[in-house]
């Protein structure tokens, strides 16, 4: 029987601010999830430190909360060790683009099959307000009080350098658009970003609600060709007046554990457990004198 | 999951400003049977709350926790999207 919303319906209640954009990608990964048609037994979430990064826990799919910025390596290892299982991670801005930025550019080149979404509120939110990799040029913050001099980390654009395969952008304020977006990342094969505009309702007073709906547009109603790499480009060096939402790009290579020769005989999880035979042991022992 | 406006809407409109999803619409004035409050499309509501605090009647429920003498106000809302004029109205 397919799962519904319901059953994605955890008994933990979120402590996120009241109007926070987190409720809404709350709300769309679920839709998401179901519109996919996948349970939650066959779902894994991995997240990182920073208030988005509850998310896991307000769900009954398999959850993996880890280290700042390293949500991306435990999914790599999780979808090698089991690969049919889907794994999606959910982290924020400072997580993907601060510390975790490295992993990130590894992973879209690799092509590992997960959906990765960067909850994008341009601000640590969790530390109670300091800018972030993704704060816009003169944001004032507790720790730019003259405003950051630092251009903004693209997530959008740095996906489509690095070779991601399925790379969209979604608004916290438009969850019903959003799990859209996330239901085709889910059907993607291949590494999949779905960077999720988010309003922080309590340290950002500039990125709000209204702010972002005077510029979004939507890719797919503006005859953007999602095969067009170099016009996904162009796409995504917009943020200002406009700010485009939807699928920027999608193509189809091989995933990185596609490529593993030990995985085809299928997931290692699952595999029977069998000991060394004796003349195995022997050669191991020869081998390593 | 959502949020309930009851019979204690005094149509204040605050929550309908302040709603992230935009699903908060007010019934059309003087309507018989709609014109009394604000209504929440529980098929949209995200559950994040913002409205409940802004509420000066403290109208506004968590659908598990409606008291009992709203009891019939988490249907109302809902049938307010889906039977009445909805987002039409806003």
């Amino acid at each position: 029987m397919a799962a519904s919303v319901r059953d994605y319906a955890s008994s933990v209640k979120p402590t996120w601010c009241p109007g926070c954009g987190d409720y809404g990608i709350h709300a769309a990964v679920k839709q998401g999830l179901v519109k996919a048609g996948l349970a939650p037994h066959q779902v894994l979430l991995v997240s990182g430190i920073g208030c988005g990064s509850k998310l896991p826990d307000y769900t009954t799919a398999n959850g993996f909360m880890t280290l700042h910025g390293r949500p991306l390596p435990v999914a790599t290892g999780a979808k090698l060790a089991n690969h049919s299982l889907k794994v999606i991670t959910v982290h924020g801005d400072g997580d993907s683009m601060g510390l975790g930025m490295g992993h990130f550019i590894h992973t879209a080149r690799r092509n590992l099959d997960i959906v990765d979404l960067i909850q994008n509120n341009q601000i640590y939110g969790l530390t109670k307000g300091q800018y972030s990799p993704t704060s816009d040029p003169g944001f004032v913050t507790k720790t730019s009080p003259d405003g950051s001099f630092e251009l903004a980390a693209n997530p959008v654009a740095l996906a489509l350098t690095a070779g991601g395969t399925f790379v969209a952008r979604g608004f916290a304020g438009d969850p019903k658009g959003l799990a859209s977006l996330i239901a085709q990342a889910l059907e993607h094969t291949g590494y999949a970003l779905v960077e999720i505009l988010q309003p922080c309702v309590t340290f950002n007073r500039k990125n709000t609600y209204d702010w972002y709906r005077e510029r979004i547009y939507n890719l797919q109603e503006d005859g953007h060709d999602t095969s067009d790499r170099f016009a996904a480009l162009r796409r995504a060096s917009e943020w200002g007046d406009r700010i485009a939402l939807g699928v920027f790009y999608q193509t189809r290579r091989p995933s990185y554990e596609e490529q593993v020769p030990g995985l085809e005989q299928g997931p290692i999880a699952t595999r029977e457990l069998k000991g060394l035979t004796t003349a195995q042991i022997e050669r191991l022992r020869a081998e390593l004198g | 999951m959502a949020y309930v406006i009851t019979e204690l809407c005094v149509r204040d409109g605050v929550c309908s400003e302040v709603c992230p999803v935009e699903c908060i619409v007010m019934g059309p004035e003087g309507d018989p049977e709609w014109g009394m409050a604000y209504f929440i499309d529980p098929d949209s509501c995200i559950d994040c709350g913002a409205c409940e605090p802004e509420c000066p009647e403290s109208a506004i429920f968590p659908d598990d926790e409606v008291p009992e003498e709203y009891a019939d106000w988490p249907a109302k809302n809902a049938a307010f999207f889906s039977e009445g004029p909805g987002y039409d109205a806003a």
